[in-house]
């Protein structure tokens, strides 16, 4: 990658950007407003878009088009209304991307072409390609993606196998990952989409109004939304003491009155249950030898009670927990002298459906990435059919593409290939020779590498210069290598096309001067 | 097709019956120089083989580790045979060039024999060929390298919210020739954004003809209302180079301050006035520095009928001596109709 990767960790509540400093070390970039952290709002007005403190600012303005929570709704068939049109989540989460993008570029003093984007374990390739969308239509043109648990390991230097649990406001996942030797290697990620911090503020909000004896509104409406910002602001606060005296805002009609830890608890207990079972069976599984805990919700008195009882304690960081996964992906993308490469696993099975339904698996889970399979199925009927690709257990379809007319009997082969970057391609290729890419999750990536045919091309043209080449002398055989070299890093980049047709120019001219 | 489990050690490099430890460190060890982010898109294949034997043997049960073990220990003698013609799974070596030789000599001999004269020629051919590719291959990366700043990164830069990157985009666009979109988007940008200072000066840096200096003007002569007088005064001054210029100055008269106006009206061409409108407004004013080179402006032209009172009054009554004795000038040069 060219220049500096700028590495964000867009949260579900707040978003970091950050770039490491000349010695390599990660650095998370203030904001505009001189804060580090950017709340992952965006807000459509009359003016166009607007995201983070400001979209936040105009929040009561204007609650209907102004949308928190973006990132758990990439993927789904969410549309928010803007006017007469609507928008889904990819269109709306790419200004917030471009915000962090200039934050970057204006710390840097230089512009910012590429990112590593952390993204939840859980998240399906539909939702990766979506966020991948996004960020290229924010002005990013090299794109990769880590999971959140994974970035926060790298940013741990310590050698071992550690347990990581990155408890966000939107997502939990965890990741399993030993490290040593200059290899950061993941065993297993995991995630679970919906018991974030997020969720708390929405049952204790509820669970106030039901409190303070006020009618039930819209989880749209101005009334709900200062009290989610008020549910959130208690929750800090028990953290760090036993009971808290809520003094409400005039504007919600009620008196105050003292919310204990112990009632927050109850709240959220079944959904801590939940990922402190997760966490136990991936313990079970690896027996990491460290526990570590990173973002806001690490510091839930409950959750680390409830780990150190039934896990261990969980370990020191040496790192805010809220800026871990953000300095990991800058890490990621600027490896320097101290980084470590980073060595990812799938997360989840990947492969079709088929025609009774059942599921075969083409990548399993824990195969190292980048990954690329290629497999010859067999039509067993005639005529259209659409092959349908899922991933995970639950076997979700992910995707689905339209083969027309087959024959019964033909092979049709399929290549899923999963990029270094988190991104999965799908062609497919049929007997006659058509190729097809499953539409929504192309993106495109400049780097499709040695599986888009060019790379065959080059194989091929190789092949027929090593016959020619005994002919030439050592240093044009020198030369030559060289301009080979030369046009397959080109076409590493993105310009491949040109460079082939002047290699087979020359190989083409050399054959007619040997006859 | 699953590979054996045999053909996995091998794929590593261990010795079968090898720990888990050990595998692990072993595939380690291919990664950290074969994975595609160390070794680039051309470990890419053998990164894959090692990554496919690693999760078969991870996945292993202990009877198929057992049987594999058996299996090499038959296998013993075979093996060691083998090792000398180069197997697949010797990482170092480029096959593909070991076994084209000998063709290319058979015909190497062949050519010999038929025509040895055409060996120079021959030679040539080949040279030109290499050369020429050479050519096209460096104007290629040379391409590659110069088109660093492709118009849509800056178009997006340009329309950006963030001051600073705008600010940025626009340095490096000085002195180089703009492409039409990238004007597009520099319009679009001065319509939109409050200008600053700086960035009028690096407007007027840019390179560009006439007809665009105009549009520019133009598109940034329509915030003059909302403008800063700083900045209002900059952009009179890039006005000022361009000619027939007075629909553009009218913007200015919008202005608030009474000097970016008196700027303007220095500037109008003589013998025409502003019209009527922005006149009646004007010249309800009080500041000296705008009723100087208004009434001036107005001896050069004809004054309108409607003027007179005001005109008179200004000549009596106003507490500066300069204003007095011009407006007492237009009275008394008679040219008021």
């Amino acid at each position: 990658m060219k220049g500096p990767v700028l590495g964000i960790d867009l949260g579900t509540k707040n978003a970091l950007c950050a770039l490491t400093d000349g010695s390599g070390a990660p650095v998370v970039i203030p904001g505009r407003w001189g804060k580090r952290t950017t709340p992952s709002v965006a807000a459509w007005t009359e003016s166009g878009w607007v995201a983070g403190e400001a979209a936040l600012a105009g929040e009561m303005k204007r609650p209907h088009s102004t949308w928190r929570d973006l990132k758990r709704k990439l993927g789904t068939n969410w549309r928010g209304r803007c006017g007469r049109a609507s928008v889904n989540a990819e269109e709306a989460i790419a200004p917030l991307l471009a915000l962090l993008r200039e934050d970057g570029e204006a710390y840097a003093g230089v512009f910012l072409e590429s990112c590593v984007l952390a993204v939840p374990a859980s998240f399906s390739f539909a939702e990766r390609s979506a966020m991948a969308r996004a960020a290229r239509s924010a002005g990013f043109v090299r794109i990769r993606m880590v999971n959140e648990p994974t970035a926060a390991a790298l940013a741990y230097g310590e050698r071992g196998r550690v347990l990581i649990l990155d408890y966000g406001a939107g997502t939990v996942d965890l990741s399993v990952v030993e490290s040593g030797e200059g290899v950061c290697q993941v065993l297993e990620s995991g995630g679970l989409p919906s018991c974030g911090g997020w969720d708390f503020d929405a049952i204790l909000a509820m669970h106030l109004a039901d409190r303070a004896g006020m009618e039930k509104t819209g989880r749209d409406s101005p009334r709900f939304r200062m009290l989610l910002s008020e549910a959130e602001e208690i929750k800090i606060a028990l953290s760090n003491c036993m009971s808290y005296e809520w003094i409400p805002p005039p504007g919600l009609g009620a008196r105050p009155f003292c919310v204990s830890r112990r009632e927050l608890e109850a709240l959220i207990r079944p959904s801590i249950e939940k990922v402190v079972s997760l966490a136990e069976t991936f313990v079970k599984k690896h027996r990491p030898s460290r526990l570590l805990l990173v973002g806001g919700g690490s510091r839930i008195p409950l959750l680390r009670r409830a780990l150190e009882e039934r896990i261990a304690p969980p370990g020191r960081m040496c790192l805010s927990p809220d800026e871990a996964v953000a300095a990991g992906t800058a890490l990621y993308g600027n490896p320097g002298g101290r980084s470590r490469l980073l060595l990812d696993v799938l997360s989840e099975d990947l492969g079709i459906l088929a025609a009774d339904g059942a599921p075969v698996p083409l990548l399993t889970k824990g195969m190292p990435l980048p990954a690329r399979v290629e497999k010859e199925f067999v039509s067993v009927g005639r005529g259209a059919f659409s092959l349908k690709v899922f991933q995970g257990e639950g076997g979700r379809v992910i995707a689905e593409a339209g083969v027309s007319s087959a024959r019964k009997g033909e092979a049709v082969t399929l290549a899923f290939a999963v990029d270094g970057g988190g991104l999965l391609r799908i062609d497919i290729r049929r007997e006659n020779g058509e190729r097809a890419v499953i539409p929504p999750l192309e993106i495109g990536t400049a780097d499709g590498w040695s599986f888009d045919g060019k790379s065959d091309e080059i194989r091929a043209l190789e092949k027929r210069f090593s016959l020619l080449s005994p002919l030439l002398t050592p240093g044009q055989q020198a030369r030559a290598d060289v301009l080979f070299r030369t046009v397959k890093s080109l076409l590493d980049e993105g310009v491949g096309p040109e460079g082939l047709e002047s290699l087979g120019a020359m190989v083409a001219e050399m054959e007619r001067a040997v006859g | 097709m699953p590979l054996e489990i045999t053909e996995c050690f091998k794929i590593l490099g261990v010795s079968p019956g090898a720990h888990q430890g050990e595998i692990r460190a072993a595939f380690r060890r291919l990664a950290l120089s074969f994975h595609p982010d160390v070794a680039g898109p051309g470990g890419a294949e053998k990164f894959e083989a090692a990554a496919a034997a690693y999760s078969i043997l991870k996945t292993a049960t202990p009877e198929q580790m057992a049987d594999a073990l058996k299996k090499a220990g038959g296998r013993k003698a075979t093996r060691t045979q083998k090792t000398g013609e180069g197997s697949r799974f010797r990482w170092g070596g480029r096959r593909k060039k070991e076994t084209p030789p000998a063709a290319g000599r058979k015909e190497e001999k062949k050519e010999e024999k038929n025509e040895q004269s055409s060996g120079r020629v021959r030679e040539l051919l080949l040279e030109r060929a290499l050369v020429d590719a050479e050519l096209a291959v460096a104007r290629l990366l040379e391409k590659s390298r110069g088109e660093e700043e492709s118009p849509a990164k800056i178009v997006v830069r340009l329309l950006g919210d963030h001051p600073e990157v705008r600010l940025m985009a626009l340095r490096s666009l000085v002195g180089k020739p703009l492409p039409e979109e990238i004007f597009a988007a520099l319009l679009d940008m001065a319509r939109r954004r409050a200008a600053e200072d700086e960035v009028l000066e690096l407007l007027m840096l840019m390179d560009l003809d006439q007809e665009r200096k105009r549009e520019l003007a133009r598109a940034l002569a329509s915030r003059f209302a909302a403008m800063g007088e700083k900045t209002a005064l900059t952009l009179l001054r890039l006005l000022n180079r361009l000619p027939d210029r007075t629909e553009l100055l009218v913007k200015a008269l919008l202005n608030p301050s009474a000097r970016v106006i008196a700027a303007a009206l220095v500037s109008w061409p003589p013998k025409t006035l502003p019209d009527e409108l922005i006149l009646i407004r004007l010249i309800k004013r009080e500041e000296e520095a705008v009723l100087v080179p208004l009434l001036r402006l107005m001896k050069s032209a004809a004054v309108p009928s409607w003027a007179g009172p005001r005109i008179t009054a200004l000549s009596e009554k106003h507490s500066s001596p300069a204003v007095r004795v011009w407006a007492g000038s237009i009275v008394r040069s008679g040219n008021l109709l």
